[in-house]
């Protein structure tokens, strides 16, 4: 009797056994591309956090050499921090997108992602003014990234006040 | 009696599937490693970038006084008739006179000093190399400048820092692969003389 029976599978063990993989392929490649983006994501956050930090250093460089005190409200010739800073009033948007930062820019948000090819950097600035002199600065940096389409940032926030002698 | 085994042909057919899929699973996981490889390579430059930046900036601006360059000659200091004044600082020595000093040895850089002399106090900051062996540091530039007589000196530091990858430089011909930050860093002295 054993040896007349055929030994082979039948059609619903091989599908049962193809759905099995199909299902586990499936598992391990989504499995996989997450990772994949995780890290990459991963990649671009410390990137861009560097880039902030670096803006950040760059500007209380600025801060510390010449801080000024007034304010230059759309004036042409702005020489002081508090005066690059207050250009267009309260907020001033400023963009940043070269790798080395060696001096300001004109006053405005980026157009591309320009920096290292894919980030942008950009600080908004709101000064408090004490009587006619600016006490307070608040810098609001932001590096954003395209990430598949999807737009992501890491934001900084950074307050500098009247440099202490 | 019928014998049960794999003709040649289906065994062909398995070996050529697998050898399809093989290859294929080899390179995910070489990709997947590879991008590993190289968030952890970013993290550990951005790490000891970071950790440099902070033992420097800590360490000059609590300890360092005074500035002198190469041949010991002080610059940034208060007594200049012209202002803004620059320099580049090699020598630092704080409010007892006690010296030390920052050296960049490429690809290492190295704070050292010589025991004070009493009643001078001790140094509170460890010397030596400021960087392990899995990074490099390149560029390395540092200068300083004072505004006016009584404002502090500013100190920047400037460097570029790279995995170290089969000891190789920071340049490399496939720039892809190369893992690098630059540092810009300002420290503003907290104790100088004034004039």
């Amino acid at each position: 009797m054993l040896l007349n029976q055929k030994d082979s599978f039948s059609l619903v063990e091989l599908l049962v056994f193809v759905a099995i993989l199909g299902i586990f392929f499936i598992m391990a490649t989504s499995v996989v591309t997450v990772s994949l983006k995780n890290m990459k994501f991963n990649e671009h956050k410390i990137k861009a956090t560097h880039y902030a930090g670096q803006l950040e250093e760059w500007l209380r460089n600025r801060k510390e050499l010449d801080w000024g005190g007034s304010p230059c409200y759309g004036c042409s010739g702005a020489a002081t921090f508090t005066q690059f800073v207050s250009q267009d009033g309260s907020p001033t948007v400023y963009c940043f997108n070269d790798g080395v930062i060696s001096n300001w820019s004109e006053s405005g948000n980026c157009g591309n992602y320009d920096l290292d090819s894919f980030f942008k950097r950009e600080v908004i600035f709101n000064s408090t003014v004490n009587s006619g002199y600016i006490s307070q600065v608040e810098a609001n940096i932001t590096v954003s990234w395209l990430e598949l389409g999807q737009p992501k940032s890491v934001i900084t926030n950074t307050v500098f006040s009247v440099p202490e002698q | 009696m019928k014998k049960n085994a794999f003709t040649f042909l289906e065994t062909l057919v398995v070996i050529a599937i697998f050898s399809l899929i093989f290859p294929l699973v080899l390179s995910i996981l070489f990709i997947i490693l590879q991008q590993q490889l190289r968030v952890f390579s970013l993290s550990e430059v951005k790490r000891q970038g970071d950790a440099i930046v902070n033992y420097l900036t800590t360490t000059i601006s609590n300890n360092a006084h005074t500035l002198y360059d190469i041949d010991r000659n002080e610059v940034c200091g208060a007594n200049n008739v012209s202002y803004p004044v620059f320099g580049v600082p090699v020598f630092f020595r704080d409010r007892y006179n006690s010296e030390f000093s920052l050296i960049y040895n490429g690809p290492d850089l190295l704070i050292e000093y010589d025991i004070p002399s009493v009643p001078a106090p001790t140094f509170v900051f460890a010397k030596g190399q400021l960087n392990n062996s899995r990074v490099r540091l390149s560029s390395f530039s540092i200068d300083c400048q004072r505004l006016l007589p009584f404002s502090a000196p500013l100190v920047s530091i400037n460097f570029t820092i790279c995995y170290n990858i089969s000891g190789t430089s920071c340049a490399s011909t496939e720039p892809q692969k190369v893992v690098s930050l630059d540092y810009r860093s300002n420290i503003k002295l907290r104790s100088f003389p004034t004039e």
